[in-house]
């Protein structure tokens, strides 16, 4: 991988990976630092990576990093994506609060399932390369995730 | 070992287990038809055996309600992460297309789906940019930039210098005038004849008959014989061996042996192509014969004796001066050889060579013997 690739990474990833580290921690700062950190390890290794698996190959540092992350600190604080603006709004801003506010109910694994496969189109092989899980695995919790989510969007509106 | 009536019972239970081979098994059918007596204890060995039944267990009990996926569910939900193969996708897509149900269903499902937004910006990209470090080459430019100003300030001084000389010529030749201006009021007649004064060029040939010094020489060179430049009634004539080989030469002017030229010379009106020595004398008459392509040089001694007898060192200074002035600025190296080794070291140019040795022997760290080193080259500074 060249400079010139490199810092097309950068520009291509780094709002995908940042998204993906802050929804999970819930934690802007610490989002940025595990991003940095992961395009830090990207240019280090920069002349072992291939320029089109850099992408996975970023996601699974930020990812690994991440987890660290959360064992070491032991610290997510979940911020209520719930407030009197949003509820006052329509059904589809609704819904998405609904669904934000039920991803964060996830655990770490079933929530960073959910955004590689929705945010980012992987496939289950590919999140399975990502989280270091094997692909029936993911198919099963990704699954249950997705109930979850229906599960709790159903009772949202059940309650309004 | 085949089947009797002593081992009969052993066959019987191995036949119901049906551990025996088919031709064990057809020994053990002939054996039960010729003893009719073992045939119901046969039977009665046979009835032993567990009828085969059909247990169905609802497996949906043993995993939490929340997690258990139904068959359908999971279709659903391969079709909603497009992991669904081709057939897969028919089959649901036609599902979807009659059973308003299973539509409902899925478009619950479809909610759970997460749209990209851009809401989240990383906004600190420049942090993460990388640019390797060019290469510097400003030492070396600096080197050159260095060479480039010393050489320019070489080819200015070089140039003064020279513009310097030329000053220094005119300044000698107005002081000439003056002088001789003075003296000429001194001694009444006043006048320098320098309009007189001529410059013969003449080419002698071979075994050509020349009359005074030189005569012996074999090949055509450019001949001056003499030039007269009065300076005051007492005449002074002077010739340097009779001949002076001039630049003319050089520059293609005189092309034939046998040309001759007479050129009138002007204190005020330098020319460099003319040659380099100026004779004072008392006026001669050229005893030089044009059409016989031969030159004579008649009064060359007696100038010199004259010469000898009536200089005075005011007139030794004017011909000094004259002899300096007339040299072309090009040819005139003895000017430098005719100053003195302080007068050369104190000079302007010398003086700013030695500071310009002295500053870059500081700032290279270079200490050579008597030259300097500019951008990897060594100038010799004698």
């Amino acid at each position: 991988m060249t400079e010139r690739e490199y810092n097309e990474c950068v520009n291509q990833y780094a709002d995908n990976l940042y998204r993906f580290i802050v929804k999970n921690l819930q934690h802007e700062e610490d989002a940025r630092d595990i991003v940095q950190t992961a395009f830090e390890k990207l240019w280090v290794t920069r002349h072992q990576v291939i320029t089109n698996k850099s992408k996975s190959y970023l996601f699974t540092i930020a990812y690994n990093q991440m987890i660290d992350h959360i064992r070491k600190v032991k610290r997510i604080s979940h911020k209520e994506s719930f407030n009197e603006q949003s509820l006052g709004t329509s059904s589809q801003q609704h819904i998405k609060d609904a669904l934000q506010h039920a991803l964060n109910k996830l655990t770490e694994l079933q929530r960073s399932l959910v955004m590689l496969k929705d945010y980012e189109g992987y496939n289950y092989a590919e999140i399975g390369e990502i989280m270091n899980l094997n692909e029936s695995q993911v198919k099963v919790y990704l699954h249950r995730a997705r109930l979850q989510l229906r599960s709790y969007i159903v009772k949202t509106e059940n309650i309004i | 070992m085949e089947i009797n009536r002593n081992n009969y019972e052993s066959f019987f239970l191995l036949y119901a287990d049906n551990e025996l081979s088919d031709a064990e098994k057809t020994a053990v059918a002939i054996f039960v038809e010729e003893n009719a007596d073992l045939k119901e204890e046969f039977s009665q060995i046979l009835q032993l055996q567990l009828p085969a039944a059909k247990f169905h267990f609802d497996k949906s009990t043993l995993v939490n309600a929340e997690d258990y996926i139904s068959p359908l569910e999971e279709k659903l939900l391969l079709y909603l992460d497009n992991e669904a193969g081709d057939d897969l996708n028919q089959e649901i897509t036609k599902l979807l297309g009659f059973d308003k149900e299973i539509a409902a269903s899925f478009a619950l499902l479809k909610k759970t789906k997460l749209a990209a937004g851009d809401e989240y910006v990383f906004n600190n990209k420049p942090v993460l940019y990388r640019h390797k470090a060019a290469k510097v080459y400003s030492f070396k430019y600096l080197r050159w930039a260095a060479a480039a100003i010393l050489l320019g300030i070489g080819l200015f001084a070089g140039i003064k210098i020279k513009n310097s000389g030329r000053l220094f010529n005119k300044q000698l030749q107005n002081e000439l005038v003056q002088n001789n201006n003075n003296s000429g009021s001194k001694n009444n007649n006043t006048k320098p004849q320098a309009k007189q004064s001529n410059t013969q060029v003449i080419y002698k040939k071979e075994n050509t008959a020349i009359t005074g010094d030189n005569n012996s020489s074999t090949k055509p060179e450019p001949v001056i014989e003499q030039s007269s430049f009065n300076v005051s009634n007492n005449k002074i004539s002077t010739s340097v061996n009779n001949r002076v080989i001039a630049n003319n030469t050089k520059q293609g002017k005189i092309k034939h042996p046998d040309f001759i030229q007479q050129q009138k010379i002007t204190p005020s009106s330098q020319n460099n192509n003319e040659p380099a020595l100026i004779a004072f004398n008392k006026p001669v008459e050229p005893n030089i014969q044009p059409g016989k392509n031969e030159g004579t040089i008649v009064n060359s001694n007696a100038a010199k004796n004259i010469i000898d007898e009536n200089i005075t060192p005011l007139k030794e200074q004017f011909a000094q001066a004259a002899i300096f002035k007339e040299i072309p600025e090009e040819n005139n190296n003895d000017k430098i050889l005719m100053m003195e080794e302080n007068e050369v070291k104190s000079s302007k140019v010398g003086v700013f060579f030695r500071k310009l040795k002295r500053n870059v022997e500081r700032r290279t760290n270079i200490k050579t013997g008597k030259s300097f080193k500019i951008a990897n080259f060594e100038i010799a500074a004698n």
